[in-house]
């Protein structure tokens, strides 16, 4: 097993909730096996959503990154291996933070690079060897699939497409119908968590 | 009474005086949300548009632009405790006003990474709240109850970076969280239409323009 260098990119309003838990779970379980784990809070850090019409008009240009903020998370981004996106599904989807977080550190010259010629993009994550996504969710497995998991598809799809294709694997890790959990199956949920990034 | 809806009911008499109806009708209630951070942004041509096809068949327009009034898009942990009164949060107050109101909804957005805008996401988040949008079930069960369902049409007008290819790749996860998802809160008989425009990066001015009379002429047809 390789050691690698993960980031865990955490968004929940509450440092109490469930997702919380989860979160601190992964971030130790990873630590445990040796790997290195760098933590975004995006609550916590005051991280904005909103890409702003300077950041916009900056986007196609050689330097897209105009904030010391975002110029962290953009060199985080550059030198981990793994992502592990920890989030609670709302409205089928991202919450607006995760999603801004993707808009405005993910930009050309850190997770792609729009080809001169033909203006079409090329992969830029080839260092990234995994993704994980850790999520919960207020309806159940069935409801998921027929309305259709947004977010995992904005992660797993979205993001995956720019890292190497045979390289990079990804995991997926969802507790559904949350609100109508027994306590044992959100324990049962932990312990999988736990296990599966112990193992990864 | 708001005045968003005065001078849209005044824009309305207008339009309607000088413009024959082109079909029969009840006039309806659009509410269109704007999604760009430059006004002059292509995107912002295809909302002026959209807006301008709508009046023109006689109906009222509500244009909401999220980032012309700063709207603040992340959830806040006190919002978020207090689930089931967020409709009487006073920042949001007229965005729940506005969903009643409408009896169609037109999305104008760029698509960025796959989906909406962190903006608009944030909008969902926060104005289709419980009470407003959906009701909970009662204990045990998991599905929720919508609660717009005087809403008959849902109208997605979007433009992508790459092409449909790269976009069916990555799954569409934007397209299929409205067009599958919100739609289901709305009316049984919801109409949802996606309205896109497929690589922008490699397009060219003709491109453009053609597409935005496109969009003037199936905005119209409503």
């Amino acid at each position: 097993m390789d050691l690698l260098r993960y980031l865990v990119v955490f968004s929940h309003p509450s440092s109490e909730s469930f997702s919380a838990t989860l979160c601190r779970t992964a971030v130790s379980a990873l630590e445990s096996s040796g790997h290195q784990v760098d933590v975004i809070d995006l609550y916590a850090e005051d991280f904005e959503p909103a890409m702003t019409a300077a950041e916009r008009e900056a986007y196609e240009s050689p330097a897209p990154i105009i904030s010391a903020q975002i110029e962290r998370y953009a060199d985080l981004v550059r030198r981990a291996e793994g992502i592990v996106f920890v989030y609670p599904t709302w409205w089928w989807g991202l919450p607006a933070a995760m999603k801004g977080w993707l808009d405005r550190v993910l930009v050309p010259g850190v997770s792609f690079v729009l080809d001169p010629h033909t203006n079409k993009v090329k992969p830029g994550l080839t260092q990234l060897r995994r993704i994980v996504g850790i999520s919960t969710y207020g309806s159940s497995k069935w409801a998921m699939l027929a309305f259709n998991d947004a977010g995992r598809r904005n992660v797993m799809r979205c993001v995956r497409v720019l890292a190497p294709p045979l390289r990079c694997r990804a995991t997926w890790l969802g507790l559904y119908a949350l609100d109508s959990s027994t306590e044992q199956q959100r324990v049962d949920f932990i312990e999988k968590v736990r296990t599966t990034m112990a193992a990864l | 009474m708001p005045t968003a809806v005065g001078d849209a009911t005044k824009r309305v008499r207008r339009a309607a005086d000088s413009i024959p109806r082109p079909r029969l009708g009840r006039p309806r209630r659009f509410l269109l949300v704007f999604v760009h951070p430059m006004p002059t942004s292509f995107v912002a041509a295809l909302a002026d548009a959209a807006e301008k096809a709508l009046l023109s068949s006689g109906h009222a327009v509500r244009r909401i632009d999220l980032y012309g009034e700063g709207f603040n898009p992340r959830l806040s942990v006190d919002e978020w405790r207090d689930r089931e009164n967020a409709a009487a949060w006073t920042e949001i107050t007229p965005h729940v006003e506005a969903l009643r109101w409408a009896d169609g909804l037109v999305f104008v957005y760029p698509t960025w990474f796959g989906s909406q805008p962190a903006m608009l996401k944030g909008w969902f988040d926060r104005v289709w709240a419980e009470g407003v949008a959906y009701r909970l079930p009662p204990a045990g069960r998991n599905n929720i109850t919508g609660l717009l369902r005087q809403i008959r049409s849902i109208d997605v007008i979007t433009t992508h970076g790459s092409g449909k290819v790269m976009n069916s790749v990555q799954g569409e996860p934007g397209k299929r969280l409205i067009l599958r998802g919100l739609r289901s809160l709305c009316s049984w008989k919801c109409r949802a239409r996606w309205h896109a425009f497929y690589g922008n990066d490699t397009a060219t001015h003709a491109d453009r323009t053609s597409f935005l009379d496109h969009i003037t002429a199936v905005m119209g047809r409503l």
